[in-house]
């Protein structure tokens, strides 16, 4: 190997950097060790008990899904494929109930945007009151946290449930379950990013007298706001699946739709409506990207 | 050796550089000045190739640089080592792996991306470290280190380039008088033992004055002045930052209301 002439001065420091060096990597290697016999313990616990790899599944899963998928395809003929609704093989026929479906997959779209924003404003109230770096109180940082915890760990269809027997059959029940649950996973994302902000603008703005409500509406908003608008747009889009799973228990949205063509057995009609809910989640997502680089670029922040 | 030929950048309708010629040999120690927005850092990012010129050469020993693309670009840049004001370290590496990115340019991706540094390269980082006095912060997060030392660990990156060439964009404006004159005796440290050119943005006129073997003043993306700092008389200053501080002083007086 070529080396270059070393002097023993430099020799001593090389020796000295890479003893530190390996005592460094020592006690970092038993805390990684320990770590990861941890982590793979659970994880082959997980996999012994679901009997991920164990589980006598019997015959042919692959071809079942395969099986279902063409139970789905619905049964269209080129000949027909422009006829009228009691042609069999038109398209008429295989979106017999188009109306309904976009009236009620407009619906869904109302609850889930109704459901993001109120829970945006739950969330980012919710975050401001458990950011470690705005809310100096720990007592109210820790009941906001495991409040918060509380609701997700509810799944959002049993919220529904509930609602639905409170509210009665319709959106509305929908729309609260939403709130509720996207405040509990947006508050945590929320308190994240506004505990990652620069915290030099908030001494600038502790310095200059600033209060609490002035140091979030400009030393903090302006910063993250795209950031907010990032976790809300994705939110709005998993809200409009959410809608949609929702109306399942009577919660509004094109859910009962999707319910009735279950318990038919209808399942083209099935897949008609999931390829209008896909199209309906582009829609959102090519408008939501657009808003969010507009927030982005715009001159100056708000 | 390297050679500006007749280089213009412009940013849509904004002339940044105008035609800009002048040349760099090995050993020199070269301060530009010049008002904020007179092009400077415009110009140390142009030789860089961090963007590219709109019209004119940029030549090293000769070789024509200004077209470079991928593999070869890339070569050139970590041939030309840059230091920057805000030291752009890594707060969360530590400081012997913020030196060592110096190297990744020419190491496998595989033994980069798992922090896979060989020995060799790590005793060399040590060594530039120990050169510059900050061997004993090695295994430290570079984000605790005070901007006089993060400015020493970047230069140690720098130097760890095995650069053919040093381009400092204001590497003591944010640093104390102590730091600041550490940091450019190490820079000129490099530029004598190295024999390398060194080209440094400066705002401070004393500091271009002590250290640099010549002066190149800027104005409004053009070289006003270019020869060695005692030839900087002050009409050469009023040139160079004409419309500042002479224009202000003759402006009105503000007058305040009692």
């Amino acid at each position: 190997m070529r080396s270059p002439p070393v002097e023993p001065a430099a020799r001593s420091v090389v020796a000295d950097f890479e003893r530190d060096r390996r005592l460094f990597l020592r006690r970092r290697r038993w805390e990684t060790l320990v770590g990861t016999l941890i982590f793979s313990g659970l994880l082959l616990v997980s996999f012994q008990h679901s009997q991920f790899f164990s589980s006598d599944i019997g015959g042919d899963p692959l071809g079942r899904i395969a099986d279902f998928l063409g139970r789905m395809s619905p049964r269209l003929s080129p000949a027909a494929l422009f006829s009228d609704r009691a042609t069999q093989g038109s398209l008429a026929s295989w979106l017999y109930d188009l109306p309904l479906w976009l009236k009620l997959g407009w619906q869904t779209v109302e609850m889930a945007i109704l459901g993001t924003v109120v829970g945006v404003i739950g969330g980012l109230a919710a975050s401001f009151l458990c950011a470690r770096n705005l809310m100096p109180i720990p007592a109210v940082r820790f009941v906001v946290r495991r409040g918060l915890e509380m609701i997700r760990t509810v799944p959002e269809i049993i919220l529904a449930l509930i609602l639905v027997a409170a509210f009665g059959v319709g959106p509305l029940a929908g729309i609260i379950a939403l709130a509720i649950s996207t405040t509990g996973s947006l508050g945590k994302l929320f308190s994240e990013i506004n505990e990652q902000v620069d915290p030099r603008q908030l001494e600038a703005m502790d310095a200059s007298g600033a209060g609490l409500v002035g140091k979030i509406r400009y030393g903090v908003v302006p910063q993250v706001l795209p950031n907010y608008a990032s976790y809300a747009l994705i939110r709005l889009e998993g809200n409009l699946a959410g809608a949609a799973a929702l109306g399942i228990v009577g919660a509004g949205g094109i859910g009962i739709e999707l319910q009735r063509a279950i318990s038919y057995t209808e399942f083209d009609t099935y897949l008609a409506i999931l390829v209008l809910m896909v199209g309906l989640i582009f829609v959102i997502d090519i408008v939501s990207e657009a808003i969010r680089h507009r927030l982005m670029r715009l001159g100056a922040a708000r | 050796m390297l050679e500006l030929h007749g280089v213009t950048k412009r940013f849509g309708e904004t002339l940044a550089i105008d035609k800009i010629s002048f040349g760099c040999a090995r050993g020199e120690l070269v301060g530009i000045i010049g008002r904020s927005g007179a092009g400077k850092s415009t110009l140390l990012r142009l030789i860089n190739r961090l963007t590219d010129p709109s019209e004119g050469r940029i030549t090293w020993d000769g070789v024509d640089v200004s077209q470079l693309k991928g593999k070869a670009l890339r070569r050139w840049r970590r041939r030309c080592a840059m230091i920057f004001q805000q030291f752009n370290l890594c707060p969360r590496l530590d400081v012997i792996t913020n030196v060592l990115v110096g190297v990744v340019a020419e190491r496998p991706l595989v033994t980069s991306l798992i922090k896979f540094f060989p020995a060799e390269d790590r005793a060399r980082a040590i060594l530039e470290l120990d050169a510059l006095d900050m061997a004993g912060a090695a295994l430290q997060r570079a984000g605790t280190l005070s901007g006089g030392q993060q400015q020493r660990v970047a230069i140690a990156r720098a130097m760890l380039q095995e650069p053919d060439l040093v381009l400092a964009d204001e590497p003591v404006a944010s640093l104390d008088p102590v730091n600041a004159e550490v940091v450019m005796e190490a820079l000129q440290t490099i530029c004598r033992e190295r024999n390398l050119p060194v080209i440094i943005n400066l705002h401070s006129l004393d500091i271009a004055r002590r250290y640099c073997t010549r002066v190149v003043a800027m104005a409004k993306g053009a070289i006003v002045f270019d020869g060695p700092p005692t030839e900087l008389t002050p009409a050469v200053l009023e040139r160079v930052y004409a419309g500042g501080r002479a224009a202000r002083l003759a402006e009105p007086p503000i007058v305040r209301a009692a």
